[in-house]
């Protein structure tokens, strides 16, 4: 900041100014020559002038000063600052609700943190307690279908299969709650190692066979890169994020069309693309389509259930792997979501490096 | 996926029942459930609903591999671990965690005591739980 556009200057240069010119103002009134002038209040005059000036500019702007000081430190972060000072005029005034608001965004601040907490601490008791229960449906529906438990017949295994998916629909909105909450709270853990790519896409692809098979979606899968190719990642999260985007194509897609999932290799990066015949993403709601628990009026429409989460986490996640993810869509044509993983291994570091978690403020 | 299993050298180990497996698991009837998909397999189970009685079972004769809950009353699946990892006894017999706990801190201390891999319960079917037994065993013991 420059000198003369500090308030302390100015006050300073102010009233220095004006007891100058008082002083001149006396003189004429006394008819001093200028001679006498200067005999009379001479250079004493003037360096009195300059320090009371100075004294006053200190004595205005000092409870200024300390004002400014406790709200930058508020503004940085720090809510801790005792704000105490004993006047009574304007300025007493200013500090005491100064004060009040500062205690205010101290209090709030705190509560945030505490509700925060609770939030995650409910989110991740929920769901422990109801991934429990749910793994036993799983298994026991399993083993029945997998004719542990003895012969079933034709119907039985559709009946089952259908439970089966729903169970598995539950498991995946439990754990798409869990994600969420990692992931506002800057602990969404990636573990990152060297992956069989195609095994991973492939597992995703498998599992949602049964789903595509009970809406009449027909599902196929392109492999365009060799199935021993490794890149590092985090399987479990790609199968996810896989997941994620396949459950879309096949909820959205009418009975008899096709879903195709291609995975291949251009210019050193992984290329996975999902495209669907489905209902397609009306223009004007594009660009919200990857923000949290948005869904599009037409899917709302056709499928009350969703969670709105999906492509949210799946964009965090092929983000984390230093990648980007997109779309192109037509309504009542379909919709085709890619995304890109570098397959080169010095990728990690650098996302290392330009991990910012969310809510952490560095 | 079946073939692959079968192709395993250790499958006809299991098929010979003289694969031991313990299983630490306070959900009795999850307990039950994979039970029955092991013994199906031709594995020898044998069961503890905490810790403590895992040990114990342990001590009185080594499994071929442990399966191991975290949340379980009394001792934990990470004070199982550190206790194996105290015994000579118990030291080399391999764990694989079978839990619903599964964030990233959760599997690195797991692993950092010893534990071989982690299988969120949630997220595999008893017969992926055996196949990726069937593939540890493999490469320990064959």
């Amino acid at each position: 900041m420059p000198f003369y556009s500090s308030f302390a200057a100015r006050v300073f240069l102010f009233s220095c100014a004006a007891m100058l010119l008082l002083l001149v103002a006396a003189g004429f009134l006394m008819q001093m020559t200028a001679r006498e002038f200067f005999l009379f209040f001479g250079i004493g005059g003037i360096g009195a002038a300059f320090i009371l000036s100075f004294l006053l500019a200190y004595i205005i702007t000092r409870p200024i000063l300390k004002l400014a000081k406790a709200a930058r430190r508020i503004a940085e972060g720090d809510s801790s600052v005792p704000v105490d000072m004993e006047r009574n005029d304007e300025i007493g005034q200013l500090f005491h609700f100064f004060s009040g608001t500062a205690k205010h965004v101290r209090e709030s601040r705190e509560r945030e943190i505490a509700l925060s907490q609770i939030k995650s601490q409910f989110v991740m008791v929920a769901a422990h307690q109801l991934r429990t229960p749910l793994s036993a449906l799983k298994w026991s529906l399993r083993l029945m279908l997998d004719g542990d438990m003895g012969e079933i017949n034709e119907k039985q295994r559709e009946f089952l299969e259908q439970s089966y998916q729903t169970n598995e629909h539950i498991i995946r909105l439990i754990n798409d709650f869990l994600d969420i909450s990692r992931i506002e709270e800057g602990r969404f853990g990636f573990q990152f190692q060297k992956t069989k790519i195609l095994d991973s896409i492939q597992k995703a692809v498998e599992a949602s066979t049964a789903q595509a098979a009970i809406r009449g979606v027909r599902l196929s899968f392109v492999k365009d890169i060799p199935a021993e190719l490794e890149i590092i990642a985090d399987e479990s999260r790609i199968y996810t994020a896989v997941m994620n985007i396949l459950d879309n194509a096949i909820r959205y897609s009418n009975a008899g069309e096709e879903v195709v999932v291609r995975a291949a290799l251009t210019q050193g990066k992984l290329e996975v693309s999902i495209t669907d015949k489905g209902i397609g993403i009306p223009e004007k709601e594009r660009s919200k389509i990857f923000s949290r628990f948005y869904r599009a009026s037409n899917a709302i429409r056709k499928q009350t259930e969703g969670s709105g989460l999906g492509l949210f986490i799946a964009k965090n996640i092929i983000e984390h792997h230093g990648g980007t993810i997109g779309f192109t869509s037509e309504e009542q044509k379909g919709t085709r979501v890619f995304f890109n993983i570098p397959a080169g291994e010095d990728f990690i570091k650098k996302q290392e490096k330009s991990y910012q978690p969310i809510g952490e403020v560095k | 996926m079946d073939q692959k299993q079968n192709s395993l050298p250790v499958a006809r180990a299991v098929e010979k029942n003289s694969v031991k497996l313990v299983i630490v698991e306070d959900d009795k009837f999850l307990r039950d459930l994979i039970i029955r998909k092991l013994s199906g397999e031709g594995f020898l189970v044998k069961e503890a609903a905490t810790g403590e009685e895992g040990l114990e079972i342990m001590r009185e004769e080594a499994p071929q591999l442990l399966l191991l809950d975290i949340l379980l009353p009394g001792l934990s699946g990470y004070d199982v671990l550190e206790a194996m990892q105290k015994s000579e006894q118990l030291k080399s017999i391999p764990v694989v965690m079978l839990s619903n706990l599964g964030q990233k801190e959760e599997v690195e201390r797991a692993k950092s005591l010893g534990a071989k891999d982690f299988l969120i319960k949630a997220k595999y079917t008893p017969g992926e739980i055996v196949t990726r037994i069937k593939e540890i065993l493999d490469e320990l013991y064959m």
